[in-house]
């Protein structure tokens, strides 16, 4: 098509704007990938240190746990809810026992969260066995008499691996219960908040702190696959559950905190898209008018050879399409080469992102692209490149032919 | 019956405004027809309305009062699209310089107007290849952009454009005033040739004696008037 050849051709009879053009482009579009997928990397990181660590997907507990979670509210006849969630497909789970105690070392004590659990059930829905980094993960051996908790936990209690620690709960029955047990392992999630704040026994054990019957569970921490829509699933669990007390509630309805701090970081983004593509977009603007003035000659004869009004302005879109894919070419490139890097080695922010960890974000930063927010992103620099050239293509094809021809 | 004339101008008028708003009368009340394949040259001084009335028959601007028709059009009925169209299925033009696209070839400029109408490349390629030979453009031209050809085969060029889609009417503003005599006299050659064999219709503006002897008819306007229109025989 002649239109497309002049367009590709007339992008080099200026080569160096032509280039500032690209680059200007290519540096919106690495900006753009590179924020986002930072943007994403730690919301995704926030998302899953929280799903992980506090209760998976979906989290189901005896009614009205989640508004008082107390030990007595607790999900009765746990092996056949076990036994309905098998039913499903893709799910992994696990059950928890909670109760809220009072740990102390010969100095310290600290009031914190008292988690039972299945030690080779956990390891299918939580990431705590895979971060221990002192010591190990809970034996199968209920007798043994030990925990494990978050190395922030043990610095401010002031103790070490294999050392005692104290740990005092109100049982079932109301009354102050306590054991003494040996710390096995010591582990460090990308939550300080977490590790402070948790202690993981053995299920059998914290039965017998606790006085909690056995087939009786605090919650089932459900992790999907990541095909599964969590609606969906937690619906239909709903409904397989609907004879038990129970209430199914997916992360999304647990942390409204959290969604609130997705939608805030959404917002960041589309804050950052409008001022980087309104940057392009004034750029376009510019170089587009100066465009057409320096061709008003040749416009002028193309409508005299019986151009059209509206192929003049097809051509301006052309050209400027071409600018902006090839832009966005060389933007891609770019962006897929650092962000291979980055995702290699990580971003690691520990020197200054104290903050980010007490949220659950560790510190080390993996980019993450979001395949249906980054083309939304392209298809916006399309968009913005046709409303950029929207005003120099419409007053290039109203020029009155007489003037352009006497433009020399 | 089919109408005999080619163009027919009536009491055309047209004001231009300069940038103090001073009103400009170009063309102060023009009748005159062009009957097809007329050679017809409109001489006069520079300022008289050559350029003006040019441009008005070939719907590249709008009369102030006064009527065209072009090959049985009446031109002030058209949007600026139908006038698009119009020119490029009825007129070619040669201006006096600057004439081509400088991205494209000069084989691709004078296909342009082909181009637009859709025609097979085999086709165009045969056309601008013969129109190329007749007015002699030099096979190794054919791929040099206007920027690498010298004026007069620039201009030979817009030639073979205007030539190419075999328009009714070809409207010439003082096409042989960048070349030099013995170029614009051999291009002047070849276009009345061409008006003979083809019978297409020119209608040149000039200042230049060597048009103005070619010429079969000449137009003489003075002060946006016609002076005087002598037939030769
Ligand atoms: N766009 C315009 N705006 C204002 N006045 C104009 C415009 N174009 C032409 N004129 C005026 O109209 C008159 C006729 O101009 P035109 O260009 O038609 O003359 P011409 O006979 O072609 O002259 P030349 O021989 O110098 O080419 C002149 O006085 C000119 O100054
Ligand atoms: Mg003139």
């Amino acid at each position: 098509m002649i239109l497309a050849k002049i367009a590709w051709r007339s992008i080099w009879r200026n080569p160096r704007r032509s280039w500032v053009l690209i680059s200007a482009v290519a540096i919106g579009v690495f900006t753009f990938v590179g924020v986002v997928a930072y943007i994403d990397g730690l919301s995704v990181q926030l998302i899953r240190t929280a799903i992980e660590l506090r209760g998976g997907h979906i989290q189901i507990s005896g009614t009205g746990y989640f508004e008082n979670p107390a030990l007595r509210t607790r999900i009765t006849g746990m092996t056949e809810v076990a036994q309905i969630l098998d039913n499903f497909d893709g799910l992994r789970f696990a059950a928890q026992q909670r109760a809220s105690g009072m740990i102390s070392s010969a100095e310290q004590s600290a009031g914190i969260t008292v988690v039972g659990v299945d030690p080779a059930q956990e390891e299918y829905v939580s990431p705590i066995p895979t971060l221990m980094v002192e010591g190990e993960w809970l034996s199968g051996d209920a007798e043994a008499g030990e925990v494990i908790m978050g190395t922030a936990l043990a610095e401010r209690l002031g103790v070490l691996l294999g050392e005692r620690v104290v740990l005092m709960v109100s049982d079932l029955a109301g009354d102050v219960s306590a054991g003494a047990y040996r710390i096995r392992g010591l582990f460090t999630s990308n939550s300080t908040e977490y590790d402070k704040r948790h202690v993981l026994m053995h299920e059998s054990a914290m039965d017998a702190l606790t006085g909690f019957p056995p087939n009786a569970a605090s919650t089932f921490a459900i992790i999907l696959d990541a095909d599964q829509d969590i609606r969906q699933v937690s619906a239909a669990l709903r409904g397989a559950l609907s004879e038990k007390n129970v209430e199914v509630l997916t992360w999304l309805d647990r942390s409204p905190m959290l969604v609130m701090m997705d939608e805030m970081m959404n917002l960041t983004n589309v804050i950052l898209v409008v001022i980087l593509f309104t940057a392009i977009g004034f750029t376009l603007i510019n170089s587009f008018i100066m465009v057409i003035f320096e061709r008003i000659r040749e416009i002028g004869i193309m409508a005299a050879g019986g151009v059209r009004p509206g192929q003049v302005r097809l051509l301006l879109f052309l050209e400027a399409s071409f600018v902006v894919l090839l832009g966005a070419g060389v933007g891609i490139v770019l962006s897929a080469g650092v962000l291979g890097w980055w995702s290699a080695v990580g971003l690691d922010l520990s020197a200054f992102a104290e903050g980010l960890s007490r949220f659950g974000a560790g510190t080390v930063i993996r980019p993450y692209v979001n395949i249906g927010r980054m083309a939304s992103g392209f298809a916006l620099i399309f968009v913005m490149a046709f409303l950029a050239v929207l005003y120099p293509a419409i007053k290039a094809s109203r020029f009155k032919i007489v003037d352009a021809m006497n433009h020399a | 019956m089919p109408d005999p004339f080619l163009v027919e101008a009536e009491g055309l008028v047209k004001v231009y405004r300069d940038r103090s708003h001073v009103p400009v009368r170009a063309l102060d009340g023009i009748s005159f027809a062009v009957a097809p394949g007329e050679f017809t040259a409109i001489a006069g001084p520079s300022g008289s309305g050559k350029t003006t009335l040019l441009n008005l028959i070939g719907s590249l601007d709008s009369a102030t009062a006064g009527t065209i028709v072009v090959a049985g059009q009446d031109l002030s009925l058209l949007s600026r699209r139908a006038r698009a169209e119009f020119r490029l299925r009825n007129l070619g033009f040669i201006f006096q310089s600057h004439n081509l696209i400088p991205v494209l070839s000069a084989a691709e400029n004078a296909e342009f107007s082909l181009l637009l109408q859709g025609m097979p490349a085999r086709e165009r390629r045969r056309r601008v290849l013969a129109e190329f030979k007749d007015l002699g453009i030099e096979e190794e031209l054919t791929r040099r952009r206007p920027a690498k050809l010298s004026g007069g085969q620039q201009q030979r060029v817009a030639v073979a454009r205007a030539l190419v889609s075999r328009p009714k009417l070809i409207l010439a503003d003082e096409p042989t005033a960048s070349l030099d005599s013995k170029t614009g006299a051999r291009l002047l050659d070849k276009m009345r040739d061409l008006n003979m064999r083809t019978r297409i219709t020119f209608l040149f503006s000039t200042h230049d004696p060597m048009v103005i002897d070619r010429a079969r008819r000449l137009v003489t306007l003075r002060d946006g008037q016609i002076a005087s229109d002598e037939t030769h025989a």
